[in-house]
């Protein structure tokens, strides 16, 4: 009787149901968005490095990552890499970071000059053109491409020369770069390095792991650095969040400060508005672990309810962003939903047990007040 | 050979309960002892603060005494846990509220029901004694009424039936 009592309870009053789920899931949609925003521009970030098809990244000794760095390796060390055991293929590639002018506007930018028939280091996903840059061609972001006006065949410029855009890449842009892609002579042209590589980039024959190959390649080659992909992506995330999106990650701290008060505030407020109601339960002889139970549940409806609604808002959220703004990104993670659900039933616990507490210790004159 | 006495069903032994507010020291109920006899009807008068709440909240379990005791049907309240306290509320003090207190979102009969069931009433047994409870008191037709469609009349009527329902 007594949860049939809290469930009538909870859902009686729409108007006040709805108050108070919306509170709670507006808090949380803001957690959850801002997260997910610090995640997608992470992953973003080093998408190009990921998507690379390397599985070792071969680069001048003492540098260890790609983002604002630079690198220059002899081109025939490539020859000598390839001979490691275990490697299966090396293809060198040419990077600088540069100011790309596009449509009036200036974006920061890796670009990468590849071989036109390599299969490392190429766009995942075209949108429009090609894929491979001809001299004197240009692929860019699609984010660059719309948000200044360019398509196909238009003029844009880095380092002092003008390309002609031949393709345009989704994928490829994050708040903190973007890739553009240029053909390896125009690049080794502008970088005067004709018989140099930034970097070279390795795939590991079958069975052979990408940490065990950059060992050998360390031991094996001198005058290089080899990096496994997979410890190449952490570093470059690590050093581009320090670098800026870590103004995300504050925003979301202060999200969840925000939202810790709001689903504080909204579930004792619901319990503490009942309080007159558990202390007539308790004269009627409702034992106080009853009445726990029922402030408990009622707590946890609540929260489910705000919680469902948020993810609910915040996945239609995301389509509708990505959409409108693709130079944002959103990702939601597995274990920040975990989180953000184990933390707020702890704090809308807590915040019931308040007002339960104190209808442990009912004060009478509350039932028999006219 | 004679028959035992059977304990008054309420008594008071020197019962006193002091509230403190702020540097002073109220003394609410002052040293009270009664004892009231089956059958027997007893009001209690008094000017507004004059402690009738809270006398009636220590005979009904809900606030415990500074000093002295009450016995309901000879359990000292003083002496018993927390929970025995609640159970012997439920099933053997009934209170009819000066403004009724029914609960807001059950029915009539929900409302007459809730008591019953606190003390474990098999659900069948406890709607057949509800129902006819308020079949008695002339609500039998209201039973599936929320208390804000009673009139001030039948919210009296639901609640004397809670109180006697166990």
């Amino acid at each position: 009787m007594i949860l049939r009592w809290t469930l009538r309870n909870v859902f009686a009053d729409r108007g006040s149901l709805l108050a108070a789920t919306g509170g709670i899931a507006v808090s949380l949609l803001l957690v959850l968005v801002l997260d997910g925003m610090f995640a997608g521009e992470a992953e973003r970030i080093v998408s190009f490095l990921r998507d690379s098809g390397a599985d070792v990244w071969v680069m001048q000794p003492g540098v260890a990552n790609v983002h604002m760095a630079s690198s220059l390796v002899r081109a025939e060390l490539a020859k000598e890499v390839a001979t490691v055991p275990g490697v299966a293929s090396v293809t060198p590639i040419l990077y600088v970071s540069a100011f790309v002018k596009a449509g009036g506007r200036e974006w920061f930018s890796y670009v990468v000059g590849r071989r036109r028939d390599d299969e490392l280091a190429a766009p995942r996903r075209l949108v429009a053109g090609v894929a491979s840059a001809l001299p004197g061609e240009a692929i860019l972001p699609d984010v660059v491409a719309a948000e200044s006006g360019v398509g196909i065949g238009d003029r844009i410029s880095f380092l002092g020369r003008d390309f002609r855009v031949s393709g345009i890449t989704a994928g490829t842009y994050s708040m903190a770069n973007s890739v553009t892609f240029a053909s390896y002579e125009d690049l080794a042209d502008l970088l005067a390095s004709p018989d140099g590589a930034s970097y070279l980039l390795v795939r590991a024959a079958a069975g052979v792991s990408p940490e065990r190959l950059a060992e050998r390649i360390d031991g094996a080659v001198k005058d290089v650095d080899a990096l496994p992909i997979a410890e190449l992506v952490d570093r470059d995330r690590r050093l581009a969040l320090q670098m800026g999106v870590d103004v995300i990650r504050v925003m979301t701290w202060i999200g969840a400060l925000v939202a810790a008060v709001v689903v504080a505030f909204t579930v004792y407020s619901a319990v503490a508005s009942r309080a007159r109601e558990l202390a007539v339960a308790k004269s009627l002889g409702a034992p106080g672990r009853s009445l726990l139970g029922a402030v408990v549940v009622h707590a946890l409806l609540l929260l489910a309810l705000g919680y469902a609604a948020a993810c609910a808002i915040a996945i239609a959220l995301r389509a509708v962003v990505e959409r409108a703004l693709p130079q944002i990104a959103i990702r939601y993670t597995t274990s920040t939903l975990a989180i953000v659900a184990v933390a707020a039933t702890a704090l809308a616990l807590c915040a019931a047990l308040v007002p339960a507490r104190r209808v442990a210790r009912v004060d009478p004159a509350l039932v028999f007040r006219g | 050979m004679t028959e035992p006495i059977a304990p008054a069903p309420v008594r008071t032994v020197n019962l006193t309960k002091t509230f403190v507010a702020g540097p002073s020291v109220v003394r609410a109920v002052d040293d009270v002892s009664l004892e009231i006899a089956g059958g027997e009807l007893v009001l209690v008068m008094g000017p507004s603060g004059s402690g009738k709440t809270t006398l009636l909240s220590m005979i009904g379990g809900l606030l415990r005494p500074s000093s002295g005791r009450v016995e309901i049907e000879g359990a000292d309240l003083t002496a018993l846990a927390e929970r025995e306290v609640a159970d012997l509320r439920a099933r053997r003090i009934g209170f009819v509220f000066q403004a009724f207190n029914l609960l807001a979102n059950l029915t009539a009969e929900e409302n007459v029901l809730f008591p019953a069931l606190l003390v474990g009433t098999p659900m069948r047994s406890a709607r057949a004694r509800a129902g006819a409870l308020l079949d008695r008191l002339g609500l039998g037709a209201r039973r599936r009424f929320l208390p804000r469609d009673l009139s001030g009349g039948e919210k009296q009527r639901v609640a004397v039936a809670r109180a006697l329902v166990n």
